[in-house]
């Protein structure tokens, strides 16, 4: 599983630092901030719910072989993305 | 599915009586698409009901929080409450970009740690109030002697009002939200009496800066002196009734349901059970969009209606029970997209400390009335209770 984040995007409800605290922290401003990029499986479903939980959509999972999962794709409540390269990140579950 | 003909129903106000949500929402779920009421003033609003929905009306560009824009549905008609007026600093009531200078400028007061740093203070406002309702006696109203003073009270510690200043600050917070005990003139005295008080505060905090919220919003130079002022009683308003309301209404199920005192996780099936700020997320379509297959023309109104959407059983497993253990926990009992709620974690805390001191404390703590008889708010803005008598 790995992580992006997008502090344009946040705004600090905090919830990722409440359900994953090993993985999302809030910086000096209090927006998102990764702790790690590449969270342990173990952490499969913290991370799942932080992103289920993010009002903003700050949070894509990249996530090989089940599509992946994020917040991002309905800004506009339509046109969702297929889920590959997104952001022009290499996704990979490891 | 834009040609179909909408479905026009009365205008969701709460009827004495009906449980809440009102069983109508089911039906309106129920029903492909959106449904269509008329405010009194004659303007068309969409009612959003699908949990879906809400997520997508609430993160959607073309559609609006800013009141100003022609067919805003300005429920204040309807609910018999002043409308709030477009203040400097009133953000929730901006889209962005304007919108994020001020969210920005707060998020770092309500982070999940500066929270953590605030039990302490919480904790001893919370010990304090039961103390109170100790030394008064044995029957008391929950909700004027408890629920309402401890937000108060949070705020103002919050906003670094001098210890001598909360008695005052909390008797003038109390009067604005006592729609029953009050009258109109009481609270518009009220309410200059807070403004006046706020920048007496602001202007203290510019000479002797403390280690508080106002100080340091100051320090960041982003906001001017009427803005902070409009800030400051928006942070008041959107975090006391609401707090007050979810603790009252919490402790009430919990004296229901005692098989969950003690459990954390009411906190978050209260905030999702009882969507108290059922009618408070109100939304104008800025350009035509489409909602669920609805067509929704620029100028009309858009009301998202929380309750309804967290008891949407496409996403909550039996959504009228009250189950703290249920794993479902996206509820949008705090609004969702850029206007969540920012003290949702203080609120969170607030709820969590102040239900398991009572029922610690106050072991006995029983209704003093039947349920049936409690006087529920059918007839504010928010969902909540006008009086909670106990005993113990």
């Amino acid at each position: 599983m790995r992580i992006s984040v997008d502090s344009d995007r946040c705004v600090g409800a905090g919830q990722c630092v409440l359900s994953a605290p090993e993985v999302f922290d809030q910086d000096a401003e209090g927006l998102v901030t990764a702790l790690t990029f590449a969270p342990d499986p173990g952490e499969r479903d913290a991370v799942r719910q932080a992103v289920e939980l993010c009002p903003s959509h700050a949070i894509t999972v990249h996530d090989h072989g089940q599509g992946h999962s994020q917040g991002r794709d309905h800004d506009h409540g339509q046109g969702r993305e297929d889920g590959r390269g997104h952001d022009g990140v290499v996704v990979d579950d490891g | 599915m834009t040609g179909a003909q909408p479905r026009v129903v009365d205008f969701p106000l709460r009827r004495p009586g009906e449980p809440f949500p009102p069983p109508r929402y089911d039906d309106y779920r129920r029903h492909p698409g959106l449904v269509l009421s008329y405010l009194p003033n004659g303007n068309r609003v969409w009612l959003v009901t699908r949990h879906e929905d809400v997520r997508a009306v609430l993160t959607n560009k073309k559609i609006s929080s800013n009141p100003d824009h022609t067919g805003f549905p300005n429920i204040s008609d309807t609910m018999g409450v002043p409308r709030q007026e477009q203040i400097p600093g009133w953000f929730v009531g901006l889209d962005s970009p304007e919108h994020d200078r001020f969210r920005k400028a707060l998020i770092p007061e309500f982070t999940v740690r500066r929270v953590r740093e605030m039990r302490p203070a919480i904790e001893r406002i919370v010990e304090e109030r039961i103390d109170a309702l100790l030394a008064g006696g044995r029957t008391a109203d929950l909700v004027a002697d408890f629920a309402l003073p401890v937000p108060s009270l949070v705020i103002s510690t919050l906003l670094g009002v001098p210890p001598a200043d909360r008695e005052f600050f909390e008797s003038r917070t109390r009067t604005l939200v006592a729609i029953r005990a009050s009258t109109d003139r009481q609270r518009d005295t009220a309410t200059k009496e807070l403004l006046r008080y706020i920048n007496r505060l602001v202007a203290i905090k510019e000479k002797w800066p403390g280690n508080d919220l106002i100080s340091r919003l100051l320090a960041t130079g982003t906001l001017s002196a009427q803005e902070m002022s409009g800030v400051l009683m928006l942070l008041l308003i959107a975090g006391h009734e609401t707090t007050a309301n979810n603790i009252a209404l919490g402790v009430v199920t919990l004296l229901l349901n005692p098989a969950w005192v003690g459990d954390g996780r009411v906190v978050e099936e209260t905030l999702r059970y009882h969507s108290v700020a059922d009618l408070v997320s109100l939304r104008v379509a800025v350009e035509d969009v489409e909602v669920s297959g609805q067509l929704i023309r620029a100028g009309e109104g858009i009301i998202p209606l929380v309750a309804a959407a967290n008891h949407d059983a496409e996403v909550f497993t039996c959504p009228h029970a009250f189950d703290p253990a249920r794993t479902e926990r996206h509820h949008v009992a705090f609004g969702y997209g850029v206007h969540q709620c920012l003290g949702q974690n203080l609120v969170r805390v607030e709820m969590e400390i102040a239900y398991r001191r009572l029922f610690e404390r106050i072991p006995g703590l029983e209704l003093a009335v039947p349920v049936e008889e409690l006087p529920f708010k059918h007839d504010g803005v928010l969902c909540g209770l006008h009086e909670l008598p106990v005993r113990w």
